[in-house]
């Protein structure tokens, strides 16, 4: 702002522009704040009209709350407009880039939740059959059977037998035939019980959980293998690239954004060695934060449930944060949105696939374990598992959404370049 | 082209009084919102008034003028003025039936 668009000076700290608006350096301060919302091709073309009607705006006493919200709330329109996450006023491969990027990160969201169900249902395979066991077994020994076999077997007429059997020495003799043939018929009065049958019956019904935790667990070393042997390759197609171009590209530096992406590797790498030493823990023992407390006093007997989750969330981070920016550096021909596109719909078709078995997984766990679910005490800090389930399912269907969405949207706007 | 100010979403309302705040003659940002606050109480705020230009000017219904000093004044476009009248006469429309409606079937103190 030159002094002689901003009018004369008025004192040392105040000034008028050229209607005679009193310029306080607060209200300069806090327009050239309020600015900062819009991208800079915006302010570029409207920022110093804006500015004037900020300033009269705010000269007059109407610059309360309400227009620091509309201001932010237009600057992230024109933002997320500009860079070609909305709206049609973006070039149509700034647009294609933009749905690409909400995709890879939509992607890299989905697979946080899975991670996240991964991570907390560990021992959830024999959770339903535990369960029932645990709630037939209880039922069993409140019933009449239940009490009438107990006094049976220690009846006086039973311990006499059995002290025979023991004494006689030979497992042939008439008192170990006959502890036997008591011992049977106990069994028997209890087994042909209404509370007998109805324990075995429960106990045949108990179908074990299935879903995407059994896909996804049965896949898990295949599907990592194969996700480290292709990141592999990027990496080095994008640093021979980048070496090719002297780690530049129209000025804009390569170098960042790949170290990001090589960062995420190896972090997705230790995630994937810590979660095979986590799947060898038994379910029950100490959990992230006791383990979190065990490795602070030096015992690392227990380091993957800590591990595990902290490099898994550095490598999404890092990814998140490498791979827009390197998206955003280089320009790819149109035919590789096309098969980015094309790739994305593939992805979403996937992503459905894992959420509707998901979906079905958690239906059964309701069904055949509601208490697994509702527990105290495997969530973190002794909370139930449900809201965590809730949360990540939630998390899994609006990610799924999002690359539905932009995947068909890269692709309309491919078909039209 | 055609145009129509429903095609402008949520700037639609926006669009309607800039448009008609413009039919009688230029105006830059400011004494639009003062205009658009006399006429018909809508105190626009900043962003949305520079998000309906910027949409406006996309779809040639306004145009810029020079710029006097820092201030920049927009006019309307004769297409502006035809989309304005097409799209007033349209709401004149919605207000007459529903006015003759409610004189018919209600009392209104």
């Amino acid at each position: 702002m030159s002094s002689n668009d901003e009018g004369s000076n008025i004192g040392t700290h105040f000034r008028t522009d050229e209607d005679g608006t009193v310029l306080n350096p607060r209200i300069m301060a806090r327009v050239a704040r309020l600015l900062r919302w819009y991208p800079r091709d915006w302010r570029e073309r409207y920022g110093e009209e804006f500015e004037a009607v900020l300033m009269s705006s705010l000269s007059d006493g109407k610059g309360g709350l309400r227009l620091s919200f509309d201001v932010a709330r237009e600057g992230v329109a024109a933002r997320l407009e500009s860079a070609g996450f909305v709206g049609r006023t973006a070039p149509a491969l700034e647009r294609a880039r933009a749905s690409v990027m909400t995709v890879f990160v939509a992607i890299l969201g989905f697979l946080t939740s899975v991670a996240v169900l991964l991570f907390y249902s560990k021992g959830w395979q024999r959770t339903p059959v535990l369960e029932a066991d645990h709630k037939a077994v209880g039922v069993l020994s409140r019933s009449k059977a239940a009490h009438a076999y107990s006094q049976m077997m220690s009846s006086p007429l039973h311990r006499r037998i059995q002290l025979a059997a023991t004494r006689s020495g030979n497992g042939n003799s008439p008192a170990w035939k006959a502890l036997y043939r008591f011992q049977t018929k106990a069994m028997t009065d209890l087994n042909n019980s209404v509370a007998g049958r109805v324990f075995h019956q429960v106990m045949s019904g108990v179908h074990p959980a299935s879903g995407a935790p059994v896909v996804l667990s049965d896949i898990a070393y295949f599907v990592t293998g194969v996700a480290i042997i292709c990141i592999a390759f990027a990496l080095i197609h994008l640093v021979s690239t980048a070496v090719r171009v002297q780690w530049r590209i129209d000025r804009k530096p390569l170098l960042v954004p790949i170290c990001f992406l090589c960062a995420s590797a190896v972090f997705f790498i230790l995630a994937a060695i810590a979660y095979r030493a986590f799947q060898q823990i038994p379910p029950g023992e100490p959990a992230a934060w006791t383990s979190f407390r065990l490795l602070l006093e030096g015992n690392f007997r227990f380091w993957s449930p800590v591990v595990f989750p902290l490099c898994a969330a550095v490598s999404i981070v890092f990814a998140i944060i490498g791979a827009p920016k390197l998206l955003r550096r280089v320009d790819y021909a149109p035919r590789l949105y096309r098969v980015e596109g094309f790739l994305a719909v593939s992805a979403a078709a996937c992503l459905s696939i894992v959420l509707l078995s998901t979906i079905a997984w958690v239906a059964t766990l309701t069904v055949q374990a509601p208490d697994f679910l509702t527990s105290k005490d495997g969530g973190p800090f002794g909370t139930s598992f449900l809201p965590i389930f809730l949360v990540a399912i939630v998390v899994m269907i609006g990610t799924s959404a999002i690359v539905v969405s932009r995947s068909a949207r890269c692709i309309r706007i491919i078909r039209a370049v | 082209m055609e145009a129509s100010l429903g095609e402008l979403g949520h700037y639609a309302g926006p669009a309607t009084l800039i448009l008609s705040s413009l039919a009688d003659g230029p105006k830059h940002g400011y004494a639009l919102m003062q205009d658009i606050e006399a006429f018909s109480g809508v105190q626009l705020q900043p962003g949305t008034l520079y998000g309906a230009i910027q949409r406006l000017e996309q779809q040639g219904l306004i145009e810029p003028l020079a710029q006097v000093g820092r201030r920049r004044p927009y006019r309307m476009t004769a297409h502006g003025a035809v989309v304005l009248q097409d799209h007033l006469k349209a709401q004149q429309q919605v207000s007459e039936v529903g006015l003759h409606r409610l004189s018919i079937g209600w009392t209104v103190a």
